[in-house]
């Protein structure tokens, strides 16, 4: 993931194909933890990257979706949906406490979703937790180019 | 160290089964590695990187059972293990591993071909057609939804009638079949009494009082709200009372209603003419020196039990009355000794709408007017239902409080607000107030509603509609209420009664 992180940072399509493709299937669970990561990452680029930089879910997204034969029929479609901008409730919670509610509400929510599945929840929050480095960062660059 | 897997095709087990599987297998004597995950690419190339899946074929949507362990004989067993643990089906609560719930009435009747009842709750709209779809299947019909249209409704109740069915409902909020307690209902011993109710309270403080006093309940058929309208001519209070002379262990029979259209009324007492069971009813609002032909009227909710009760014990069925004696005077008096000159207006506040009728008209009877947002006639509609004028006694649980919240039977927080509400204004004398024990209604009634006593200045009469044998525990219910001041009544009709033998010498003063 944090690889993934990096390659997106740069812009580095190649690296973010193979990184997703690593990705995608990998590890426990009816939804692979894998697959859970991006489906955080993916909710947080499409939710809370700043409007000059929407590139970050579109070099993720048609990626994601050329992999989704790599999983289970279950899981690649919660990660069509996420491509296509649906998540669950929590995570989008989850989004909107970190855009605009307190530390408070954040925490709750982020408390939310790794309550929910076996280790879905915790492994989506990994991949939210690098959308919002992320989206930190670009927001930071942007900052220092209009400076 | 040898390793075996195994793939099953197209299997789904949620993560936590997965998860524990694996867990399991770790735990065998043996073995030293054990994964189970779906087989896709990203975890085959793992597993065989870890050597635990050589010349593993499969695809994403299989499941893999991968292990490792000192010899073949433990890998062998363990994948054994993980056959049977897939194989296993939980009991009882076992979420998405469970069998699939049915998912239509005819999936359930494919199923169980003995099921001969079908309880729909689902938007109004929808509610007779899946009504239908039960009926032409043969199965009876509880249709806890509201908002079905008269038409409907109409439509619905013909097709059962005509297959020797009986449709309880629309807006059937209790029914007690068998002994078992479908939607709001009370936990009730069976016994020689059927009741057939329109009303859900209604129904619930005549089977409560019913367990109360000792004796029991066969059924409590509901009919819904509208079925003793003229459009709809009491179809399933008909085939309820019907039902109920048939049936062998019913010996007494009760109707629970708002007064029927005139022509209803007639069909009812014909066919409870023609009864060789005894019929109490309690048709609020009606006078119950008024009532014709072989019914035994009753004047209030709880009264009908106790001459259901008198009659299936082979007593005389003596109408009580409710007149306020001796014993009962002395709290309330001192109710109204302690009130400031200010303090002069009752205001009732309710969850159960057919409480809030009742208490409405044993006020009305003793020369109280008040205003409500469910006024029986006499009284008058409140102007701004969130503001009470002079006496004042609210339906909480009508659609104008519960639009888009809760019942209060399930969440009484709106209800107590309004009860704090009604406890600072200081004109109020006296809170009037149900609370409603059961199935279906919340397991803590009392946290909001204590709050509101403990600190009230003005006294408070609370009804408890219940049984000793109801989760909530009728009994501790009633001593936290005493305990924190408040008068508790034994029926719905006595607290009203209370009510306006405090609201009489008030106005005396």
């Amino acid at each position: 993931v944090l690889e993934l992180e990096h390659a997106l940072a740069r812009r580095d399509a190649e690296c973010v194909a193979s990184c997703v493709a690593s990705l995608v299937g990998l590890g426990p669970g009816l939804t692979p933890s894998g697959d859970d990561a991006l489906v955080g990452l993916l909710a947080v680029l499409q939710r809370l990257a700043p409007a000059g930089a929407p590139w970050l879910a579109q070099l993720l997204g048609p990626v994601v979706a050329c992999q989704l034969d790599r999983t289970a029929d279950i899981s690649a479609h919660y990660l069509r949906l996420a491509v296509a901008g649906h998540v669950g409730e929590r995570l989008i919670a989850l989004c909107d406490a970190l855009a605009a509610g307190t530390d408070d509400e954040a925490q709750a929510a982020a408390a939310d979703v790794v309550a929910s599945g076996a280790t879905s929840g915790a492994d989506a929050l990994l991949g939210v937790l690098s959308g919002v480095r992320l989206v930190a960062a670009t927001a930071a660059g942007d900052q220092a180019v209009a400076a | 160290m040898t390793a075996a897997h195994v793939v099953v095709a197209n299997a789904y087990r949620d993560s936590v089964a997965l998860l524990a599987i694996s867990s399991k297998l770790l735990s065998l004597h043996g073995i030293s590695a054990a994964s189970v995950v779906m087989a896709t690419p990203a975890n085959v190339d793992n597993l065989v990187d870890a050597g635990l899946a050589d010349g593993l074929t499969a695809s994403p949507s299989d499941l893999v059972v991968a292990v490792a362990g000192a010899d073949g004989a433990a890998c062998e067993a363990a994948l054994a293990a993980a056959a049977e643990l897939l194989a296993e089906r939980p009991a009882d609560d076992g979420g998405a591993v469970a069998e699939h719930p049915p998912s239509s009435i005819q999936m359930a009747a494919m199923r169980d071909p003995s099921l001969n009842l079908a309880l729909i709750s689902v938007p109004g709209d929808y509610a007779a057609a899946e009504a239908l779809k039960a009926i032409k299947l043969g199965m009876s019909v509880m249709i806890f939804s509201d908002n079905v249209p008269v038409q409907r409704e109409l439509e619905v109740k013909r097709a059962a009638d005509e297959r020797d069915l009986i449709v309880m409902g629309p807006d059937c909020g209790t029914a007690i079949v068998n002994g078992i307690p479908l939607g709001f209902a009370n936990a009730v011993r069976r016994g020689p009494i059927g009741v057939v109710g329109a009303s859900g309270t209604g129904t619930q403080e005549v089977t409560a009082r019913i367990h109360e006093l000792g004796c029991g309940v066969s059924q409590a058929i509901g009919t819904g709200g509208h079925d003793l309208s003229e459009a709809i001519g009491g179809i399933s209070m008909l085939r309820g009372m019907r039902w109920l002379e048939d049936d062998p262990d019913t010996t007494v029979v009760v109707l629970v209603s708002k007064p029927p259209h005139p022509t209803v009324a007639a069909a009812v007492l014909a066919q409870a003419a023609g009864m060789s069971t005894p019929v109490v009813s309690i048709f609020l609002g009606a006078d119950p020196d008024e009532a014709a032909g072989e019914i035994v009227a009753a004047g209030n909710l709880a009264e009908s039990a106790d001459l259901a009760v008198a009659l299936a014990e082979g007593r005389p069925a003596v109408r009580a009355g409710l007149d306020v004696d001796g014993d009962a005077r002395a709290p309330l008096d001192a109710i109204v000794d302690a009130a400031t000159p200010r303090q002069r207006f009752v205001r009732g506040v309710f969850s159960g709408g057919t409480f809030c009728f009742e208490a409405q008209l044993v006020l009305r009877a003793r020369g109280f007017e008040a205003w409500s947002n469910t006024p029986v006639a006499g009284n008058a509609t409140l102007a701004d239902i969130a503001t009470s004028v002079e006496h004042t006694i609210v339906d909480m649980g009508d659609d104008g409080f519960t639009q888009g919240r809760p019942h209060p039977m399930i969440d009484p927080g709106l209800r107590d607000e309004r009860l704090a509400q009604e406890a600072a204004d200081p004109t109020t004398a006296l809170l009037l107030v149900d609370v409603v024990l059961g199935y279906g209604s919340t397991m803590d009634p009392l946290s909001g509603l204590v709050g509101v006593l403990e600190r009230a200045q003005p006294a408070a009469i609370v009804h408890v509609c219940g049984t000793a044998a109801d989760p909530q525990d009728r009994a501790s219910v009633v001593e936290r209420l005493r305990s924190c001041g408040a008068l508790v009544a034994e029926t719905n009709a006595e607290a009203a009664a209370w009510a306006a033998y405090v609201a009489t010498r008030l106005a005396a003063r």
